[in-house]
């Protein structure tokens, strides 16, 4: 549940630090278009803007880095800016811009400090690495005009301050017990003894392909509207969603019946987590996710895995 | 003489304080009344209890029932011995399952403010070796408000609550009555007897409420085959949503009801086509959707402050690590501050 509320809502806090629409163009062959290399990635459900006109979110997937974990990558330009001089930079996504950001270029002052500069080769692209990050959160990666300050492109990233392995049997039976396994990296500087909290979601595939986020504004905090769907249950909040115990009980109550969480907390650098699941399940591909987080440092790791129900 | 009034005013207040329970002999799952005098506005902590044993097979032990948690304030503690550890699933529209590590062969729960609704719990997981049986006790604490004349009515649903003794302690008073096993028989004698008496004891069984059970038809099917996402028009799916209802029903403690037919008084009555019931008052789909949604919006501000004092007066369970004290709900929600790094600012975005 968490976990869904985090991959819904990443998406729309990473827009909040975007800029100029025009610049958000997915497609590979017309340009602007940014490719993470080497990342652990999370499948988002599907983002749609109304702000008067209707943007859709060009991101499947939400890369996951870890800490100081170099961030490379090729920006898929445009051809028309062959030659032209790019900044890529990198800054934390920001709430309070979230209506802002689809009509206002206010980006470019808070990614000073970390960024570089490439030059597009003759078909608009280039390739970038950037350094890691030493903090975990939510960020953006922009790319930028160098001359026009114009943003071209951008991809929100999550960054945690590990990695973590799963360990799960690939099928599972409709109505047994699924033990899962979690177990997270332990970078030098972590206490071993520090408690941290294992939690995994598993949701069918469909159901969670079909998850869809749409917002519809028309431009004030007051006129935001929003409407989470999951399978055939949907649910409307109104002005920027607050985190609370309805909030929480509603999404309980949107997600599929198929759909099953467990959570651990524990101070070793793994835990078993059992995820129960009724006899009643539909069969087929499903998707599970998991997290872990430890309190006082953050999110320790996020990670991803096709399960199948038979 | 000041022995007289001290009697008398220890007499005098054994009577204000003592509750009555009706029915005497209850089956499981019918509804207890608890009810009593007390002074006009007076808060009473009520403590209700009961043990059983289950039995380990395969050096693994498994319970599974639906219990009502009682409104707020209240607390709910279930202590497990000859265990390694101890799984706890409650179903919150999906199974929310998390895992309580054992000390000295003893694991224990213990959870207070938990939304009130009925719930389906689950616990299961690894007995120690060599241990046949498995001892749970549960404990759950609620607190009565008398109203203005300082009468008192507290409702116990004895769903979940196996044959045997039920402890209630509170006002300065404890009483145990054995819980029995519901069969044909019995359940129907008590509604006979209910029926007969006329009104005159004010207790409605359970037994009493209307049970229709309908015929298990193709179209009956049908809908469960939707309702469970298979589709009717293939053969295989259907046979399996036949084979799968006919299995949800064998027990009897499943039942599918048709439309307009009552739930509790809660749900309202079933609006769908049909509705697969538990026992005699729970449609799953309204049960899980009135405990999800109408409950949460129930936290009135008065019931806020007999939160308070309740947390103040009860004791934390000795053997649980503090993490044990958080409800469910409430480490979710922790969890998903902290993800989105919300550790001081408050909860708005």
């Amino acid at each position: 549940m968490a976990l869904l509320l985090v991959i819904c809502m990443s998406p729309l806090l990473a827009w909040a630090d975007e800029s100029r629409p025009v610049a958000h163009d997915s497609d590979p062959h017309e340009g602007g278009w940014i490719a993470l290399e080497g990342t652990n990635l999370i499948k988002i459900p599907v983002l749609n803007v109304n702000l008067g006109m209707n943007w859709s979110q060009p991101f499947d997937y939400l890369p996951v880095y870890a800490e100081n974990q170099p961030i490379r990558g090729t920006f898929w330009g445009p051809r028309n800016r062959a030659g032209s001089e790019v900044r890529i930079a990198i800054s934390r996504f920001n709430t309070s811009d979230l209506l802002s950001a689809f009509q206002v270029i206010e980006s470019e002052a808070k990614t000073k400090e970390k960024g570089s500069r490439a030059v597009l080769n003759s078909t608009g692209d280039a390739r970038f690495s950037l350094r890691g990050l030493s903090s975990s959160g939510m960020y953006t990666v922009f790319i930028f005009d160098e001359n026009s300050s114009a943003v071209l492109s951008m991809m929100p990233l999550l960054v945690t301050k590990g990695d973590l392995t799963l360990q799960m049997p690939a099928n599972i039976t409709a109505g047994d017990f699924a033990r899962l396994r979690v177990n997270k990296s332990l970078p030098d500087n972590e206490s071993i003894n520090q408690s941290s909290i294992f939690a995994a979601i598993l949701i069918s595939r469909k159901d969670y392909e079909n998850a869809r986020l749409v917002l519809v504004s028309k431009g004030t905090d007051e006129s935001l509207n929003s409407t989470l769907s999951i399978g055939t249950k949907s649910m409307q909040m109104r002005e920027l969603p607050s985190l609370s115990m309805e909030l929480l009980m509603q999404m309980l109550y949107l997600l599929p019946r198929n759909s099953t969480a467990g959570m651990q907390e524990s101070k070793d650098s793994g835990a078993d987590i059992l995820l129960i699941t009724d006899p009643e399940w539909e069969k087929g591909s499903y998707i599970l996710t998991c997290g872990v987080y430890s309190s006082g440092k953050g999110l320790w790791g996020m990670k991803q895995e096709a399960v199948e129900v038979i | 003489m000041r022995a007289i009034i001290v009697l008398a005013i220890f007499i005098f207040g054994s009577l204000c304080s003592a509750f009555d329970l009706s029915p005497a002999n209850p089956n499981s799952g019918d509804r207890i009344t608890l009810s009593g005098s007390t002074s006009p506005g007076e808060r009473l902590s009520f403590h209700s209890s009961f043990s059983m044993d289950l039995p380990v097979t395969g050096g693994q032990y498994e319970y599974e029932t639906a219990v009502e948690i009682p409104k707020k304030p209240n607390r709910v503690t279930v202590t497990a011995r000859n265990v390694k550890y101890l799984n706890a699933g409650v179903k919150l529209g999906i199974w929310i399952t998390r895992q309580f590590p054992a000390s000295g062969g003893i694991a224990s729960i213990s959870h207070a403010d938990v939304p009130p609704g009925k719930y389906d719990l689950k616990m299961f997981g690894e007995a120690l070796a060599g241990s046949t049986s498995v001892p749970v006790e549960v404990v759950a604490e609620t607190v009565a408000q008398a109203d203005s004349e300082g009468k008192y009515e507290l409702v116990i649903d004895t769903s979940g609550i196996p044959a045997g003794d039920y402890r209630i302690e509170g006002a300065g008073d404890l009483k145990t009555i054995r819980i029995r096993e519901p069969s044909a028989t019995s359940i129907s004698a008590a509604s006979q007897q209910n029926r007969g008496d006329g009104g005159g004891d004010d207790h409605v069984s359970s037994a009493d409420k209307k049970e229709t059970q309908v015929e298990i038809t193709p179209e009956v099917i049908q809908w469960y085959a939707i309702e469970i996402g298979l589709k009717v028009e293939n053969k295989s799916q259907y046979d399996e949503a036949e084979r799968l209802l006919n299995k949800r029903l064998s027990g009897g403690y499943w039942k599918v009801i048709a439309q307009g037919e009552p739930l509790t008084e809660e749900a309202g009555n079933c609006e769908q086509e049909y509705c697969l019931v538990r026992g005699v008052d729970a449609c799953t789909v309204c049960r899980e959707k009135d405990m999800l949604i109408k409950n949460i919006t129930s936290d009135s501000d008065a019931t806020r402050e007999g939160e308070k004092s309740l947390s103040r007066n009860i004791s934390a369970p000795q053997s649980g690590e503090s993490s044990l004290e958080k409800g469910f709900i409430g480490m979710i929600i922790n969890w998903v501050k902290g993800l989105l790094g919300m550790h001081s600012e408050g909860w708005g975005w």
